[in-house]
């Protein structure tokens, strides 16, 4: 397997485990301050033009990486420019709301995976 | 389509700053009933062999041996191993099948404990079982403006 490093200072690994999908955060999610600072120093690695390009994505995958990394549930979202709005957490909820991972009801939604 | 460009993805390591890179592809995996179900993979060529989690599997009504690989675990987890093939085909390709071989880690009857999660089971895509049918090539191409550059995928 693909080499992993543990995050002790993720986050979403504060305060113990376990954190069960129903207790994470749901719906329109703002990304943090300690996110924001960390996008305005990969900003200064790439020409502006480019970064301009994926910017609103990587705002989005940082915010759930802030909430969600290590885990170990996927989270359904819905990229937006104000910050990942979270429709489901984990199997159980993403299989409820996407009728078992069907391709048609994912259409449009992106799955975020924990490291 | 006989290519796909998928980008590189990338998480930051709070702890340092450092940003991590890797590659993830959806694939639709085929069910019992013929119907197919999106999951993300992680391609993964420091994996010897595909893998997916035996619970998942079981609830998304795929094909999986019912009985447990005697012998087998998984290392890095210490996971129970059943040993059977996946059946997919790449989001964003055409409609070819893919047939590569598959460990499903863990209990189907049980999900991964949320207390544990560095003993989760991944999804993991072990591309060099597909070389005979598709091309796999890491680039990054100024003139596509991507971030962090791209894996092309491409049918031979």
């Amino acid at each position: 397997m693909s080499s992993q490093f543990i995050d002790l200072n993720a986050p979403s690994l504060q305060g113990g485990l376990p954190k069960l999908p129903k207790d994470l955060p749901h719906g329109l999610i703002a990304p943090p301050e300690r996110v924001r600072e960390l996008i305005e120093k990969e900003r200064a690695k790439h020409a502006p033009e480019v970064f301009a390009r994926h910017e609103e994505r990587l705002m989005n995958e940082w915010t759930l990486q802030y909430y969600f990394d290590y885990l170990g549930h996927e989270v359904l979202y819905r990229i937006t420019p104000q910050g990942p709005e979270v429709l489901a957490v984990g199997f159980e909820e993403i299989f409820a709301r996407t009728n078992g991972y069907d391709p048609e009801a994912m259409q449009g939604l992106k799955t975020w995976t924990p490291a | 389509m006989n290519r796909l460009e998928v980008p590189v993805s990338r998480q930051v390591l709070f702890a340092t700053g450092d940003v991590k890179l890797w590659v993830e592809m959806d694939l639709l995996l085929k069910d019992d009933a013929g119907r197919w179900r999106k999951r993300s993979f992680r391609v993964d060529t420091g994996s010897e062999i595909t893998t997916f989690p035996a619970y998942d599997a079981k609830r998304l009504g795929l094909p999986m041996p019912r009985q447990v690989s005697r012998g087998a675990t998984h290392a890095q987890t210490g996971l129970e191993v059943r040993s059977g093939v996946l059946r997919f085909r790449i989001d964003g390709m055409d409609q070819t099948v893919y047939v590569v071989p598959c460990l499903f880690l863990g209990n189907p009857d049980a999900p991964p404990d949320p207390a544990r999660p560095a003993t989760r089971p991944r999804k993991l895509l072990q591309p060099f079982h597909l070389l005979d049918w598709l091309r796999f090539t890491l680039d990054k191409n100024p003139a596509v403006g991507l971030l962090y550059g791209e894996l092309v995928v491409e049918k031979r």
